[in-house]
């Protein structure tokens, strides 16, 4: 019996010898295949999609900023009652039962997408209720919060989300971080869980990019475009706004744009950024590149005096005149050749120097190749190579057969404005990224010296001439600030066929101020309009109103005051305070006066300095007021006024 | 009073042994308690920063330069300044018309 029981005592130890010796192997021994199996069972791989970086003007204002969204799909195979399911959702998400229920109906598919990037409050209803076979998957949805303002310059991404056009593609790589998949320990219930601190939430945003557009700016550049187009029934306009030391873009638009939000809806036309993709013939603007070469070379001075022919003069068999018939002038100085804007003028330097001379000049100014901003899909410009016959020398001194993109010609203008200098324009101002804390701030960058300072001192004072009574840039002024800029009214050249467009124009008008100091360079450039056509008409008020609001907004301190725009104080304040029209100016005093019609803003004018407190019913026109009219006030009562839009 | 000692020693060590295997179990269950914690925590900050990305957007559409220029002009009845109505007062004491 002993014996028995000390075998079966040994039997029993042998066994569990050897299930221990069994586990410690597979805990103990290195064995990929078990691992991998544990991997299997106990891990999960949490995919971190990374949010999109933000893009802000030069102040921080956001300009395209990405959110979390939520994509609905479903298993038709799984669901049940799918009638009921589609009628449930096309609720909620406010779409066709058909639509829906199209994609429930093919029950051989595994996944189909129900809607892609819903709200959260959306998400949460649906989720509240529960259906099997539908999931979210989480998606960045890009939002242009501005809607149209700077469309061309941002771009916007595809459904995917990558940058399709615009700084949204150039910037691609910097904004859009990559994807990170984490691998994590999960529990039975398959929740992750946290390992040594790791926090597995934070997703790898993209870099923020910076740019130095100004918000506010480029807000009334595009305001003014839209107003040119709409008052001279033209085609577009290009606008670009400069930083004169540095080539920083402030502002760069053309109008018609698009809203980047639905960007799909627009026609390619709109969503180019013409101030860099579109070449044309500047027309008059380059002038002033011929007179500087011409005068860098000794061949001129500002009072050199050319022979102009009456207004016409004939090369071989074609006729070059003035582009105002009223200019027959015999002669002009040369600075009487940018102020009246002489195309014999212009044509007469431009032999002087001869085609190898004048090619020099202009590439030394820029032209004919890519400025090099920071954009996509720039384009460089066609400056035909040598030999130029006599007609086409001629024609290129005065911005005929030569075409050039907005910018270049505004960059080639901030040569004159910075002291001589040809920089690269650049639109981004930094990117900051999330990941590393790393900023990289863009800096100037001068490609070359272009003019001396004694040559830029000449033109610049050539240039403001130009903005004097009588010449062409009149329009252009700006009431305490001397402008120093050129018109230009180019021939259109006729898009489906050779030769110019009839009757087709392209108005136009580059400069800086204030021209002792420069700090903006503008160029306004407005395509085939139809009341009007001369620069001096059509772009110069539109620079003047850009240039304005720059100063303005600038706080520059004006440095030409004259009895015409200046003001005394009490004047002042009479008219900022003087009602629009009609109104009867007397003061508030101890009775309610009559201010049935009145704007809130006029109101607030004529209580302004009472003591009368006034509280606001309403939007609109004033309609009534508690205490009325003729009632008596204390004078520190309380009025109520009513406001309605209806009169 | 030694041999008592003697006695329980055998007793006070799988004491101490279970206490400290109990004490370990304590420790790993609190870890992964305070993992869950964290897990709900982590959501709720996500859902906290969502949230505030939605409203940096809502104030950045309510603020854009467009819809405050429709709100002055249609709402409260505002109008777009002249030429000469834009008063700008210089660093000399001087206003100057725009």
């Amino acid at each position: 019996m002993r014996a028995r029981i000390v075998l079966i005592l040994i039997a029993l130890t042998t066994l569990w010898t050897l299930v221990i010796a069994r586990a410690a192997f597979l805990q103990l021994w290195p064995n990929a295949r078990l691992k991998s199996l544990q991997k299997r069972q106990f891990e999960t791989v949490v995919t971190l999609n990374p949010r999109r970086g933000d893009v802000i003007d030069r102040n921080g204002h956001e300009l395209a900023v990405s959110m979390t969204m939520y994509s609905l799909f479903a298993d038709p195979k799984i669901i049940e009652q799918p009638k009921r399911v589609s009628k449930t959702l096309s609720k909620i998400l406010k779409i066709p039962v058909s639509q829906v229920d199209d994609k429930l109906k093919n029950k051989q598919k595994r996944f189909v997408w129900i809607q892609r990037r819903i709200d959260k409050a959306s998400r949460d209803s649906i989720a509240e209720l529960k259906i099997r076979g539908l999931g979210f998957i989480e998606e960045s949805e890009r939002v242009y919060p501005n809607e149209r303002l700077l469309s061309q310059v941002l771009g916007f991404v595809g459904g995917d989300g990558q940058g399709l056009e615009g700084l949204e593609l150039r910037y691609n790589d910097e904004l859009q971080a990559a994807q990170k998949k984490v691998s994590l320990a999960r529990d039975a219930r398959g929740r992750p869980l946290i390992v040594n601190g790791q926090v597995f939430t934070q997703a790898p945003d993209g870099a923020d990019v910076q740019l130095t557009i100004d918000r506010e700016m480029q807000f009334v550049l595009e305001q003014e475009l839209s107003a040119v187009v709409r008052d001279h029934q033209a085609d577009s306009a290009i606008g670009v706004v400069l930083d004169a030391q540095t080539s920083e873009i402030l502002a760069m638009s053309s109008s018609p744009s698009f809203d980047p939000n639905k960007a799909s809806e627009f026609s390619p036309d709109r969503r180019r950024s013409r101030a860099i993709t579109d070449a044309f013939e500047p027309g008059s603007t380059m002038k002033t590149f011929l007179v500087a070469g011409a005068m860098a070379r000794g061949l001129i001075q500002p009072n050199t005096r050319i022979n102009t022919e009456g207004g016409s003069l004939r090369i071989g068999k074609r006729v070059i005149n003035e582009a105002d018939a009223k200019h027959r002038f015999d002669s002009l100085t040369v600075s009487e050749v940018l102020a009246y804007s002489s195309n014999v003028g212009a044509a007469k330097i431009g032999f002087k120097l001869g085609d190898k001379a004048l090619l020099e000049i202009l590439k030394d100014f820029g032209f004919g190749e890519r400025t090099g901003i920071d954009l996509p899909g720039e384009a460089r410009g066609i400056v035909q190579g040598l030999p130029w016959h006599e007609h086409l020398l001629a024609n290129i001194a005065f911005g005929h057969g030569i075409a050039s993109t907005a910018l270049q010609v505004a960059n080639a203008y901030a040569v004159i404005a910075n002291g001589g200098f040809l920089r690269t324009p650049y639109v981004v101002k930094a990117v900051r990224d999330h990941e590393s804390g790393d900023v990289i701030d863009s800096k100037p960058k001068t490609l070359r010296r272009v003019l001396a300072d004694e040559h830029v001192a000449k033109m610049r004072m050539m240039l403001t001439g130009t903005t004097a009574d009588g010449a062409t840039g009149v329009n252009a002024r700006v009431p305490g600030f001397p402008v120093a800029g050129k018109t230009g009214t180019a021939q259109k050249v006729n898009p489906n066929g050779r030769g110019y467009l009839r009757g087709g124009y392209i108005s136009s008008f580059a400069g800086f101020l204030p021209a002792n100091d420069p700090k903006f360079v503008i160029y306004i450039a407005v395509d085939h309009p139809r009341k009007d056509y001369y620069g001096s008409a059509v772009a110069a008020p539109v620079f003047s109103k850009v240039a304005k609001f720059a100063v303005r907004r600038a706080g520059l301190a004006p440095v030409m005051i004259s009895r015409e725009n200046m003001v005394q104080t009490k004047k002042v304040a009479a008219r900022v305070e003087a009602p629009a029209a009609a109104v009867p100016a007397e003061p508030m005093g101890a009775v309610v006066p009559d201010l049935a019609g009145l704007t809130l803003r006029e109101v607030m004018s004529r209580v302004s300095g009472t003591g009368v407190s006034v509280k606001v019913q309403g939007q609109g026109f004033v309609t009534h007021t508690t205490p009325g009219f003729g009632s008596k006030i204390s004078p520190t009562g309380e009025l109520t006024v009513f406001l309605s839009h209806d009169r | 009073m030694k041999a008592k000692a003697r006695e329980l020693a055998p007793f006070l060590s799988v004491l101490i042994l279970i206490a400290t295997l109990f004490s370990i179990v304590f420790c790993k269950m609190e870890v992964r308690r305070m993992g869950y914690s964290v897990l709900k925590l982590s959501r709720e900050e996500r859902q906290m920063r969502d949230r505030e990305r939605e409203q940096i957007i809502m104030l950045a559409k309510m603020t854009r330069p467009e819809r405050l220029q429709s709100v002055a002009q249609n709402r409260l009845t505002f109008k777009k300044p002249e030429s000469g109505q834009i008063i700008q007062m210089t660093e000399q004491g001087i206003a100057l018309r725009q």
